[in-house]
């Protein structure tokens, strides 16, 4: 084969293949019928059944939900939200959102406000937003002996007292599980600080970037399941039955991947293929030149 | 084009957003003014943000409140300790900040000091694994330990820099570490792929459902 | 010391004193501080970087049980872990200017002197202003009118501009800005990803089985294998959870173990000033 067509497959305009995948990914979010079934994976499955575990077990039921996301990454952390507080809200546990990024309450706010008027969630006396926390390390060890203290108001600079919803929590001791939904390395800051007192169950909701860090911890059992990036949103949504943002987008990114993996391919074709023209050219000029 | 679709498509959260977006986005084709604006709009939109919502979520409710309402009059201490902050855009001061600024790194070391053993013993405790099918191991479980146990050695064996890697046994360890982590960083970029394109997605989504509603034409 | 720090109620004339004199005492300690010979200040940022960390590795290493009840949790330092937070919280959110003053003083410049794109200065300006006041308005005069209602229109309220700037601006241009990534990724995939050596080639072969198994794509394509027995190991989604949790592990933890000493040592040097470098020699 000639050269230029081996030079060819390494060169295609990246603006063509811009529009590719715009096309593509407008194609499988607005055509019906483009879906694949979803099959939840193993750490989805165990991270759902740590919610219920800890929603069964005796004592208080409050659960933290940690949200250090902003809306850099909503693609990934937003549908994880959603899908975890609707299994909270279905399962009528009550929550706390603590946020560890300027933009997270606000965001978590807008969840929890759409999500509660479907569930007949009441702000403070079901859920709480915390707000904003500067110092993540010292506050995270702060709430280990004293979550009031330590918190002192909801994002509204509301006493924490007030709330009909903190009335029985006062430490980590009184809270079921732990929930956290990032797209940064806050393992360390959860699991050396705050969990491993009491053995809270931890579940750890990260972008997809984040969840291979996450493993060895499910391997100790310091993790009591993850749930990965947007798959792991359309994971949990099949476990709880509805079909919202994780599972509308499976689709595209299914196809986003078949184009990837097809891209390498073609690239290491055009690649591969050159340097043999190459080689094959030079060892004909040498054999014309003896 | 009805009266109630235009009027969606108009408001101007939605109408914001999607313009925004599409001028973001356009940085892909070619560099252009529009996406310089919005970018400069991004930046103060953040900045702003976040100086506000350090006030009303931080330090009204910690400072403001408790020395004012509350009559914790000490915490008044915080405003001058606070300002050596801004040490730093003076040349006479600057040395100040570096005092807050190492009061700062002493408290992430402790809490280093803090975390690290109930972080990291569990790992340790955690990696001593059966290795003998034996009772509730089976045959299968065992094989996996066995290549958990391999693979954790040959990648902290490759990780040694201590000593020179002179020994045999060492030096095909620390290869065999080598490629079991190129298996890993694998799974890590196969990973960083879905969120990338997760957030493209989204983006895709908002401007032909949320905005456009497209999704209703086609069911 | 606790009778001494005791709150005072505002309407108090005490109150207003003690005020004062903690600010004059604030003031005071600065002015002590500047006038310490410059041979002193590298020992003081020591000392207080020590002492920074000695709350948490005293309470760390201080057995449980000293200087408490019988029965009670921790030891004698235990208990001031949410007063050593709110005043961490508190000093660091001072720090908040640093960034702000920095870009607003630089695009202030920008847009007084009219130099080049200075019209994309003054729009950062007015969105950081238009953010900052609305956010603060929402917050404390959400339900204000902006603007009227008129002909038919409902009225508009601090909060409807504060949704419109956050949901709208802010929120939907960050999102787009990391979305370009997307983009980059699938042109560096063509054009970077070069299969040279047996290592790339086991790096890109467990990144598409682990990518093939994240999504629905991998669960088709092996749909007709059965879900149990031994063929099922050879479904992408069985394929890729066997990386993740068998192969990708153990490597993973290995390198936590070597970061973990790497940040431990550290982390004892910083305590102890022993860093050394650009930022830590300066007089």
């Amino acid at each position: 084969m000639d050269n230029n067509v081996w030079q060819k497959l390494q060169s295609i305009d990246p603006r063509a293949l811009y529009v590719v995948v715009l096309v593509m990914i407008s194609a499988s979010i607005v055509l019906p019928g483009l879906t694949l079934p979803i099959i939840p994976g193993q750490q989805s499955k165990d991270a759902f059944n740590a919610v219920v575990k800890a929603a069964n077990t005796p004592g208080s039921k409050f659960m933290l939900v940690s949200g250090w996301w902003s809306a850099s990454t909503r693609g990934e952390n937003d549908p994880q939200t959603r899908a975890i507080l609707t299994h909270l809200m279905r399962l009528h546990v009550p929550f706390g959102v603590l946020s560890f990024d300027p933009q997270n309450p606000q965001l978590m706010d807008n969840i929890e406000t759409s999500l509660a008027q479907k569930y007949g969630y009441v702000y403070g006396r079901d859920y709480i937003n915390f707000g904003y926390q500067v110092a993540p390390a010292q506050t995270l060890k702060g709430i280990v002996t004293n979550m009031k203290g330590t918190l002192k108001t909801d994002w509204h600079s509301k006493p924490l007292e007030t709330f009909p919803v903190m009335a029985n929590v006062n430490s980590i001791k009184d809270v079921a599980a732990v929930i956290d939904i990032t797209p940064v390395s806050s393992l360390d800051a959860w699991l050396g600080l705050v969990v491993q007192k009491y053995h809270t169950p931890f579940i750890y909701v990260p972008t997809a970037v984040m969840a291979p860090e996450g493993y060895p911890y499910r391997d100790s059992g310091q993790v009591a399941g993850i749930v990965i990036g947007v798959k792991g949103a359309g994971d949990y949504e099949t476990l709880l039955g509805v079909k919202m943002q994780g599972t509308q987008v499976s689709t595209a990114l299914s196809m986003v991947y078949a184009l990837i993996i097809l891209l390498v391919i073609v690239g290491n074709i055009g690649y591969h293929g050159a340097r043999r023209a190459a080689a094959l050219q030079a060892a004909g000029e040498g054999r014309g030149q003896s | 084009m009805s009266a109630d679709y235009l009027h969606h498509l108009l408001l101007p959260k939605l109408l914001l957003g999607a313009i925004g977006t599409i001028a973001i986005l356009s940085l892909v084709f070619r560099e252009n003014k529009l996406y310089r604006l919005f970018e400069h709009v991004f930046l103060g939109l953040a900045t702003g943000y976040g100086l506000a919502t350090t006030w009303t979520q931080v330090l009204r409710p910690k400072w403001w409140d408790p020395m004012v309402g509350g009559g914790e009059w000490i915490w008044i201490l915080a405003a001058p300790l606070g300002l050596m902050f801004y040490g730093v855009y003076t040349k006479k001061f600057a040395w100040m900040a570096r005092l807050i600024f190492g009061l700062y790194f002493g408290l992430a070391a402790g809490t280093v000091f803090q975390g690290f053993a109930e972080e990291y013993v569990p790992q340790i405790r955690a990696s001593f694994k059966p290795l003998i099918a034996h009772g509730a191991v089976t045959a299968a479980m065992a094989v996996n330990n066995w290549i958990f146990v391999i693979i954790l050695i040959c990648v902290l064996v490759y990780f040694f820099f201590a000593f020179e890697q002179n020994s045999a046994v060492i030096k095909r360890s620390a290869s065999a570490g080598r490629v079991m982590l190129m298996i890993a960083f694998g799974a890590i970029f196969g990973s960083t792929i879905m969120i990338r394109e997760a957030l493209l997605i989204d983006r895709i989504r908002f401007l032909l459902i949320e905005w456009l509603q497209l999704g209703h034409i086609f069911r | 010391m606790r009778t001494l720090f005791h709150s005072i109620p505002h309407t108090h004339p005490l109150y207003y004193v003690a005020l004062l004199a903690t600010v004059a005492a604030g003031i005071g300690i600065l002015a002590l501080l500047q006038a310490l010979p410059t041979r002193l200040r590298r020992p003081l940022i020591a000392l207080v970087t020590f002492l920074g960390g000695l709350y948490y590795a005293a309470e760390f290493f201080i057995p449980t049980g000293w200087g408490v009840h019988k029965g009670v949790d921790g030891n004698f330092l235990s208990p001031y872990f949410d007063k050593v937070a709110n005043i961490s919280s508190v000093l660091g959110s001072f720090s908040i200017g640093l960034g702000v003053f920095s870009l607003i003083g630089m695009h202030l410049r920008i847009a007084s002197r009219r130099r080049e794109s200075w019209g994309f200065s003054l729009m950062l300006l007015i969105s950081f202003v238009a953010m900052t006041i609305f956010t603060l308005l929402n917050e404390y005069a959400g339900k204000s009118v902006v603007i009227p209602s008129v002909a038919g229109h409902s009225s508009i309220t601090n909060h409807d501009i504060y949704v419109v700037l956050f949901n709208g601006g802010l929120a939907s241009l960050d999102s787009a800005m990391f979305a370009l990534i997307g983009f980059f990724i699938i042109s560096a995939s063509y054009r970077a990803f070069r299969i040279r050596s047996v290592e790339a080639t086991l790096l890109m072969a467990s990144a598409i089985i682990v990518m093939l198994g994240q999504v629905t794509l991998g669960s088709w394509l092996t749909g007709g294998l059965p879900s149990h027995g031994p063929l099922a190991f050879f479904r992408f989604e069985n394929m890729s959870e066997y990386i993740l949790v068998h192969l990708n592990a153990p490597a993973q933890r290995a390198v936590t173990f070597g970061l973990a000493l790497g940040v431990l040592a550290t982390s004892l040097r910083l305590w102890l000033s022993l860093e050394r470098g650009l930022y830590f020699d300066q007089e």
